[in-house]
This record gives structure tokens, sequence and C-alpha cells, in this order.
């Protein structure tokens, strides 16, 4: 018996290390790819010159945060079936390599490895802080987009330092500078003698925007109050019996993630905070979160947005007619249109409009460095040509190659009791201090890693 | 005063819950010196199965009763396939067993939920806060701490009236001498399993009304840990005393110190209380002392 | 290694006291190393970055646990801690220009003291209840860290909190160890003089006192070992492994000092990875660290490939549900079949075929 079970096991670990080095073998290298040569797999149609391109994607609908990457990662491997249905980039099909990690940085590493083992690899989407750390300077080794839309390292905004990370969304920087704006601006202009709250877990994606409001606060004149809420933050009645019953704040803005967001949605219920007096960052509170805490009781709560929410979009329509309604969507029909999701299908269709952009300039075969060359050049009006309809997402982005971040536009959206939806036009606020902070931290990146800068 | 009145009360409602968890955790502890690590993700399961009947249509009650079918039939093939054949093993390995069945619910509930997405436990159950002259309580804690405090109960009645119970205060007293006396620890192991199947039933629940189906249940096993070693781990008395103790302590502490030194005390302040207690009398509050000899 | 004792007679003292006393043995680990040593020039970046790399210096932690858990018997939930305390303090000290060897010797150290004053518990706490209080450096010390080292560093990735730090590149001897070729050798070279020193301690008084207080404290109390003493040694020695593997993940895995890859998950792996590689025991140690580090990553390609085979479009969600079953299922057969770890099996092939084929 022992032995049996010992040998199948045995077994079956050879089949994977077998199955491992298989799924290495077959990549061209680079060389043979500059030429041109085709793959060697045969096909009816003429021969695409690129077998694909790999868009690698750390993806985790598992894990601590599954419930809210399974959206995005959902809107990503739909966006990249249309994509190909469509006939993909130029005739060669872009390949979304969709492998799991469940958040954790080694998975993440390893994930970003094995798609760059394919030889083809021309991005990556790591949809995590510590995997972005973690393969920035790898990146710039390998010369391969690394998009990381509204996390990650906010000083890549800086695309002169960091050539390689395109954030193609606003920073947390910007985020927060512009609800700052919003904010004033439902104040009647002024936020004198105002409290603002900062709600925030208490590590280094909740800190970040602090300096911001260190500097905003006494130009302003508003109260800054900080809430930290240790990791996880399942148990946060004390930080909201202390909003509730002491500081009794004007407004709130979240710095949430995961799980702690519906946890506090309650906290909020119970102690009586209004729900409109609510603006979360890009991540808390989404829908997910609301659906998790009840949706009639979260009416009016608002968060930030860099995509706009809803399926009332070409793009999204044809995701639902041709995949959904013939059985092959990636996920659950009602998702589809939820801002996560929406922000999956946004990476996939920016990476593509680089990617056509960069293809009209220098044909196949492309790689990192000519995609990113590709997403400098993405303007609205590049985006609504190339963009597959993401355009109509997130109309204002313009990349240059100063700016990586695309003159951060946010959208303020508030939860109307089925969804999120847009109560106002694309704002910005803010910006010398944002750019001041971009600058500074990018500075600081640079003299750090010296190394990455010498030729 | 209102405000320490609100601390107080709410932590106690919490710490009632984080009674419950530690419950299962004592459950199995006593009958086989294991420390279940699985305890979170069994709540997980159950609360899921639970939301995803009721998801699908099913009224309140049958969906508990596919809750129950479910972490019966759980308990009863994790001692027959799992632990029946670890019956005299280290007990290290019989931990790592539970972290292995842990990673295996896991697995079960990612698969689960990535077909059918569903985001709370609903059961009808009133979600209003409740205002009790200055103090506001989650409704759904109330009643979550009410039957919570049933459940222990009715465990404690099992342990000091019941057949079942006698053999199980044997079996936690000495396994050898239980065994040459005739009692079956298969037997016990299973009701042991099914029990705590039950009573991860009932922390999935009343967790899942409080803070959504989501992974969190299942990293809220270890909110459980700190609870047993205070109060004992063999002690179910204890298990309530310390729950109010810490839920109480980590929200007056938090409510008062937050503010001053900028956050985060909740999250080891249970530890701290924990290695203090430890310091003063190493078996918990309410543990069995062992007596050890050469 | 492998035992084929029969024909080896030890005749002088140095002979029995060697470290393998076999010459069938000398010849496997020799064979062993040459593999280390080859492997690299065969090696892809995938290779080095996702297996190689990752498995060496994961292994260290596994190391130093084992010395403390599975040798002393002080069972510590808070690993993953000391690491996190190993890797920022090298960081920081090759900030300040300290030469690469002094930084991860030195992370160590400080990882030490950190793990003596959290042992400082185990005087009076024992068994499952000290794991309790090791899991408080779970929690605390991850909380200094964010905020100490924003104090200590002035620079910081600029994110507020700023304990997010990327290492300067470490050079040897004015040698930049810099490809991954040169990252896996300083590793594999730091291993394996951790390995010879693990191997030689539980050998000496040290060892043995451990394994006394493992086995019985209050025996070995009676018999005059001071087990207070060696109980902080054991920690202090763990947690030096620990820090040295956190410097080398830092410099040559992550590339980065990020609080959040040190979390009780960590802790919780490397302590499954002895249980089931086998408590007190080196090559345990070893086996361990790739069941639980690099099996999951061998289910998910698989997976992954068998579902393509099988022309499946599978959703990588369901993979990693797959994934996890398989593994949860693996690790409760596998205590099953050996509850004594992957190092008990391999003890018994060795045992087989020590006589082989002539056994009985």
């Amino acid at each position: 018996m022992r032995a049996k079970v010992l040998s199948l096991v045995l077994l079956f670990l050879l089949v994977a290390v077998a199955a491992c080095a298989r799924g290495q073998a077959p990549a061209p290298t680079p060389t043979q790819m500059a030429a041109g040569e085709p793959a060697e797999e045969a096909s009816p149609t003429p021969k695409p010159p690129v077998e694909s391109y790999v868009i690698g994607f750390s993806a985790y609908r598992t894990g601590p945060f599954g419930r809210t990457g399974t959206p995005f990662a959902n809107g990503a491997v739909d966006m990249e079936k249309l994509v190909n249905l469509k006939g993909g980039v130029g005739g060669v099909p872009i390949d979304v390599m969709d492998i799991e990690t469940g958040y954790e940085t080694p998975r993440g590493v390893e994930a970003y490895e094995r798609a760059k083992a394919t030889g083809r690899m021309v991005a990556f989407i790591p949809l995590s802080t510590g995997t972005t750390y973690a393969v920035t300077p790898k990146a710039f080794e390998d010369k391969v987009v690394v998009l990381h839309t509204a996390y990650g390292i906010s000083a890549a905004a800086d695309g002169e330092t960091f050539p390689y990370n395109f954030l193609a969304a606003p920073t947390y920087w910007s985020g927060d500078a512009a609800i700052i704006k919003w904010i004033q601006e439902q104040e009647g202009g002024s936020l004198k003698g105002k409290k603002i709250g900062i709600l925030y877990l208490d590590i280094d994606y909740g800190r970040e925007t602090l300096p911001l409001h260190e500097v905003l606060a006494p130009k302003l004149g508003y109260e800054l109050l900080k809430y930290p809420i240790p990791w996880p933050g399942l148990e946060q009645s004390a930080v909201w019996t202390n909003i509730a019953e002491r500081d009794k704040p004007d407004w709130l803005i979240w710095r949430l993630w995961g799980d702690s967001t519906p946890t506090a949605l309650r906290e909020a219920a119970r102690v009586g905070y209004p729900m409109d007096r609510i603006v979360g960052t890009y991540w808390s509170p989404v829908a997910v979160d609301v659906l998790a805490f009840n949706p009639e009781k979260s009416v009016g709560v608002k968060h930030i947005e860099f995509v706009t929410p809803g399926t009332d979009f070409p793009v999204i329509q044809e995701i639902l007619t041709e995949l959904y309604d013939k059985g092959q969507g990636a996920g659950a029909r009602d998702q589809v249109g939820m801002e996560l999701y929406n922000r999956g299908v946004y990476n996939v269709g920016i990476l593509v409009a680089g990617m056509q952009i960069a293809l009209e300039e220098f044909g196949h075969p492309l790689d990192g460095e000519k995609l990113a060359w590709g997403l400098e050049r993405v303007t609205p009006e590049t985006l609504k040509k190339y963009g597959m309809g993401v355009a109509d997402l997130a109309p204002e982005v313009t990349l240059s190659d100063k700016d990586h971040e695309g003159r951060g536009f946010v959208q303020v959206v508030e939860w109307d009791g089925t969804q999120f939806k847009p109560i106002t036009d694309w704002i910005s606020g803010f910006r010398e201090e944002v750019d001041a902070l971009v600058k500074q931290a990018a500075q600081k990146f640079k003299e750090e890693n010296p190394e990455l800068y010498q030729e | 005063m209102d405000f320490f009145l609100e601390l107080f009360v709410n932590g106690l409602l919490t710490g009632v819950l984080y009674a419950l968890i530690a419950l299962g955790l004592v459950l199995i502890y006593k009958a086989s010196s294991v420390l279940n690590l699985a305890v979170g993700e069994m709540a997980l399961l159950a609360s899921f199965v639970v939301a995803l009947a009721a998801n699908f249509g099913a009224p309140s009650w049958l969906a508990i009763l596919a809750g129950v079918v479910v972490m019966v039939a759980f308990g009863y093939f994790v001692e027959r396939l799992a632990f029946r054949p670890l019956i005299g093993q280290p007990v290290i390995s019989l931990i790592m067993a539970t972290v292995g069945i842990a990673l295996f619910l896991r697995g079960i509930y990612f698969i689960l939920s990535n077909k059918w997405p569903v985001y709370l436990v609903d059961l009808g159950l009133p979600v209003d806060s409740l205002n009790l002259g200055p103090v506001s309580l989650l409704s759904s804690s109330v009643v979550g701490g009410l039957v919570a405090l049933l459940l222990f109960g009715l465990v404690g009645y099992i342990y000091a009236r019941t057949r079942t119970g006698l053999a199980l205060r044997a079996v936690s007293d000495n396994q050898t001498v239980a065994l040459s006396l005739g009692i079956s620890i298969d037997h016990l192991w299973a009701v042991v399993w099914i029990g705590a199947g039950l009573v991860a039933l009932v922390s999935g629940i009343v967790w899942g009304q409080r803070i959504g189906v989501q992974f969190g249940i299942a990293i809220l096993g270890l909110k459980g840990l700190p609870v047993v070693f205070l109060g004992g781990l063999d002690s179910m008395v204890g298990a309530l005393l310390a729950g109010i103790f810490i839920g109480v302590a980590e929200n007056v502490v938090a409510g008062y110190l937050d503010p001053l030194i900028g956050g985060g005390t909740k999250e080891f302040l249970p530890f701290f209380i924990m290695l203090i207690a430890l310091w003063v009398r190493p078996y918990g509050f309410f543990g069995r002392e062992i007596i050890e000899r050469v | 290694m492998i035992y084929r004792e029969t024909g080896v007679h030890h005749t002088t003292y140095r002979t029995d006291m060697a470290l393998f006393r076999v010459p069938l043995a000398r010849w496997s680990v020799a064979g062993l190393l040459v593999v280390a040593v080859v492997i690299p020039f065969f090696a892809t970046d995938y290779w080095f970055s996702a297996i190689l790399i990752p498995f060496l210096t994961f292994t260290i932690a596994t190391l130093g646990l084992n010395l403390m858990t599975g040798y002393a018997g002080q069972v510590s939930l808070g690993h993953a801690a000391f690491i996190a305390v190993g890797g920022y303090t090298a960081t920081i000290l090759l900030i300040y220009d300290i030469p690469f060897l002094a930084a991860v010797v030195l992370g160590g150290l400080m990882a030490a003291l950190v793990g003596l004053v959290f042992g400082i518990p185990s005087a009076r706490i024992k068994g499952l209840y000290l794991a309790m209080a090791t899991l408080a450096a779970q929690f605390v010390l991850p909380w200094a860290i964010s905020r100490v080292v924003p104090l200590v560093v002035p620079t910081g990735l600029a994110v507020a909190g700023g304990d997010t730090v990327y290492p300067p590149r470490p050079n040897l001897f004015g040698l930049e160890i810099d490809s991954l070729f040169e990252r896996y050798f300083v590793s594999l070279a730091i291993l394996v003089v951790m390995t010879v020193f693990a191997m030689n301690l539980v050998r000496t008084r040290v060892g043995r006192a451990w394994v006394a207080i493992r086995d019985h404290d209050v025996a070995a109390k009676i018999l005059g070992v001071n087990i207070t003493h060696y109980k902080l040694l054991a920690f202090a020695i763990g947690s030096f492994y620990a820090g040295v593997s956190g410097a080398l993940m830092v410099f040559f895995y992550y590339g980065v000092a990020h609080v959040g890859e040190f979390n009780l998950d960590l802790s919780l792996k490397l302590l499954g990875a002895i249980i089931i590689g086998g408590l007190g025991s080196i090559i345990g140690s070893f086996f361990g660290t790739a069941f639980i580090i690099l099996l999951p990553i061998f289910l998910n390609i698989s997976l992954t490939f068998l579902g393509n085979a099988a022309g499946f479009q599978v959703s990588s969600g369901i993979i990693a549900g797959i994934e996890n079953i398989v593994f949860g299922a693996l690790v409760v057969v596998l205590l099953i079949v050996e509850p004594l770890g992957l190092a008990k099996f391999w003890q018994n092939v060795k045992d087989y075929f020590r006589l082989w084929p002539f056994s009985y």
C-alpha cells in the first residue's frame, strides 16, 4: 500500500517535471524572432510572422484577495479572447498568460519568469504591489513593459526614470488630490476648519498618500485625522467608535483593500456615519465589497475610478454577445461591467493599443521596447483608433515619454443601489504638489539604484 | 462614559464570537491533543455552502440543513480518511495534517466561489444597527452572540451530562487508560470532528453575517489562537472567558490608545496579553497543568 | 547520504569522527555538489529565478528552523519575522557601505539577537504554548520594522510608509554580484557552509543537549544540562540562519526588502517544510523546502499543461483550486504513509540498499 502510494506520487512528480521542461522547450530564441522566422506549428491560414505576443499576468482568483482579483482577471482574459476574435495585433494573436499566484510574491516572480521563458513576452501585469516591486528591476534588464494601473510604484509616473513601468492610470497621489479637490467643491470652495479622516490599512499601500495630505492640509486649512487599521482589518469597532463619538470627521477617505472593506461598511452603518460622505480610493469600496455588505444600505458611498464602470460600452457589449452569449465567458455574467472587470479589460486594451501603434512604426515582430514606444504615443485619439474600444472606458489618458501616468484624471462614482455610476466628469487637482512628490520619489529611486541606469 | 460603554459592549460581543472560533479548537484539542489549524477554513466552507444554498433560492432552514449535511459529512470523512490512520502518530504530524486539510478546503472553496460568486449569508436576519441608549450595536452580532452562548451551553451540557461526554472527558484525561477501558477512540474522534464541523457551521454563519462570505473567515481562525492559549487549550470555560477578555481589552485599549500612538495596537495586543499571561501561568488560565515525571 | 559500510573499518579516531564515515557517502555528496555546480551552466533564467535561487535561500531558513524545532524542540511560528529582521538589517548595512559578507553576517546576528529576546519565554513555556508565544514575534516585528526602517533609511521608495527598500547591488571583494549565475553561486556557497556547520553542530555537545531537551527536558535538567542556556542558544542559532537567509532573499531573490513578504503564511510554510521533510534531519530540510516551495509550482504548471493537452479551456482559478486540493491531499497522504516525513522515507530507501542485493 505504502509503496504503491509513494510510487504514484513519484510518478506524478516526474510527469510534473517533464511538463515543466516541455513547457519551456519550444520557445524560440529572440534572435530567431528578430530574423522573422515563422513558428514551427502548421496553420491553414497564412502563417503569422510571430506565434503570439505574450502578456504575462499574475492573476489571483484565490488567496486572501481572491474575491477582488477574480473580476479583474476575468476581464483581462475576456478581452484577450475578444482581441483575438478580431484578428489580434496585426494578425498575430495575443496570449494573456493567466497564471494564478494567490497574491503571493514568490509565485508572482515565478509567473514573470514563466512568461518570460516563452521568449515572446512583451508586457507583464503584476496586479500586486509586492510583485511590482520585485519585477521592476528585472523589467529594466529584460526590457519588458510592466503595467500597473493605479497601484504598484507611484513614482513610475515619471517615465524618464522608469522607462518600462507604465501606470496608464492615475497614481494614488493624483487620486487623493482629486478627491480633496472634489470635496473642496462640495464644501463650496473652502476646506477651512473641515475635518477629513483617512481610514487606511496600516501597510505601505495604505500609508502612501499621507505625505500628500500633510502638504495639502495646512495649505487648504483642513484638519487631517488618521485612522490606521492593522491588516487584515476584520475587526474595526474601536476605530469607528472613535470616528462617531469623538472626532466626527466631515469626510472620510478610504484606503482599504479586500476583506477589510465590507467590515468597514458594516461598521459605518452601525455607528450611523453618512455613506455619502465616504470617498474611497480606486480599490475600496468596489462593487464586490458593497455586495458583501448590503447593496441597499450602501447607497451613496463613493470611490474614484480611472475606468468608467458599467456595461453601456460597445466593447463590453461585444464581450457579452461574442463570449457570454456563446457560453465562453471567463467568469460569472453578473460581474461583467463591475469596475474591477472593466479594469481588466482596460489593462489588456491599452497594451493592445500600444502594440498596434508600435506595429505601424516598426512592423512585426514587436518586443517590450517597441511596445513601450507605442504606449508613449497613446493619446485620446490614438486610443480611440487602436484601443479596440477601451477609449470609451478611459477617454482622458495621454501618455508620453515623460508621463507614464496619463495626466491623472479620475472620475467619482457613486453606488446607486445596484451599481457604481459616475457622478462627475473627469477631474484632477493639485498637480503641482503631486508632481513634486513624483519627482522626489523618482529621484530617490534613481539614487538608490544607480546600476539600473548604467549602460 | 458613553464612549467607554460603546467600546466595552462592542468588544464584549466580538469577544463572544472569538470564543466561538476557540470552541472549535478546544473540542478537537480535548479529544486528540491536536491543534486544528483548519478551523477557519471549516467555517469558511460552512458559510459558503449556506450562502450558496440561500443564493439558489433555498429557504433559510433548508440552507442551514444543507450546511449541517455538508459539515457532518466533512467531519465523518476527515476522521475516517485522515485521522484514523494517524492514531498514535506524533502530535505534530497530526497538526500538519490539519494544515493539509485546510489547503484542501481552500481549494474546494476557490473552485466553487469561482463558479458561483456569493457575497453574503442571507438568512433574513435583521441587518439594522441596534441602538440601546447611547450604545450602537450590530444586530447581527447580538444574534450571533446569543447563538454562541447557547452553543457553549449545549456543548457544556453534553460534556457534563451525557454518556458520550463522559467518554470524551475520559479520553482527554488519559487516552491510553480510556482505550484500555473499552472506549472507542475512532468513534469519539468522529463525534468530535462532526461536532467541530457543526461549531464551524455556526461560527461561519455568524461571522459570514458580520464580514461577508469571504476568505477573511479563514484568516479569522488565527484570532482563535490567542484566545485558546490564554484560556487554556483544554478548557471551554477558559475559551469563553478569554474570548470575552481579549475582545473587550483590544477594543477598549485600541479605542483609547490608537489615536495616541498611531494605530496598530489591536493586532498585537492579544498576543501581548497572552505572552504575559503565559509567563504567569504557562498552561493558560483554565488549562490543565501537566505534571511531568521522568 | 548513501551507506554501504560493509568492509569499511575505522582504525583512527579521525576517520571515525568524519562527517561522512563511509566512502560511498563521501562520493555521493561530492557527486551532488558537482551536480549543483554543473546545473547553472544549463539552467535558463526561469530555473534560476523561479526554482534554484528560491530553493537555496529558503533552505537556509528551513535549516535554521529545523535546528530550533526539530533538534531543540522549540516550536516557532515567528520564523518569517526573524527572516525579515535579517533581510532589512543587511539591506540597511549595505546602503551604509558595509561589505556584502559582513552585512549578511551582521544581518544574521541581528536576527539572532531579536530571536534571543523572543526566546526568553521558552524558559517557562513549552510545546504548543511556546509556539503561540513566538507567534507574537510575527505580529510585533513587522509592525516595528515598518516604523523603524523609515527612520534609519532616509531613502526608501518614497511610498509613504517608506518600509520598502531596494538594496544596492552587493559586491564581493570588489566583484559585483549581478547576474543570476553569480547570485546562484554565492547563495550555494553560503548554503553549503551553513549546512556543514549545522551538520557538525548537531554532533557536538550543543546538539546532544538540544536533543536531550527535546526528548525530555526535565530529564535533561536532572542530567545537568543547563536547559535555559541551550534553549536560548537554539533560538539564537535558528534565528541567525533565518537572518542570513533573509539577507539572501532580499539581495538575490526578491531584489527588494518588502515587509509584506515575511508574513505568517511564510512561517507556517517553513514549519510545514520541516514537518514534511522530517524533524531533526538536515537532509529533511532540503526535501521539505522542495516540497513546500516548489511542488505547488510544479503542480500548477503540470495541471495547466494537462488541461491544455486535454483541450479544456481551464481558468487559472480552477487550476489553482485543484492545485490546493491536490497539495493538501498530498500532505495528508504523505503523513499517513510516513508520519516522520520525507527524511524517514529516504532512510528507508537507504536501509533497503544498504546490503542490497544480499539483504537477508
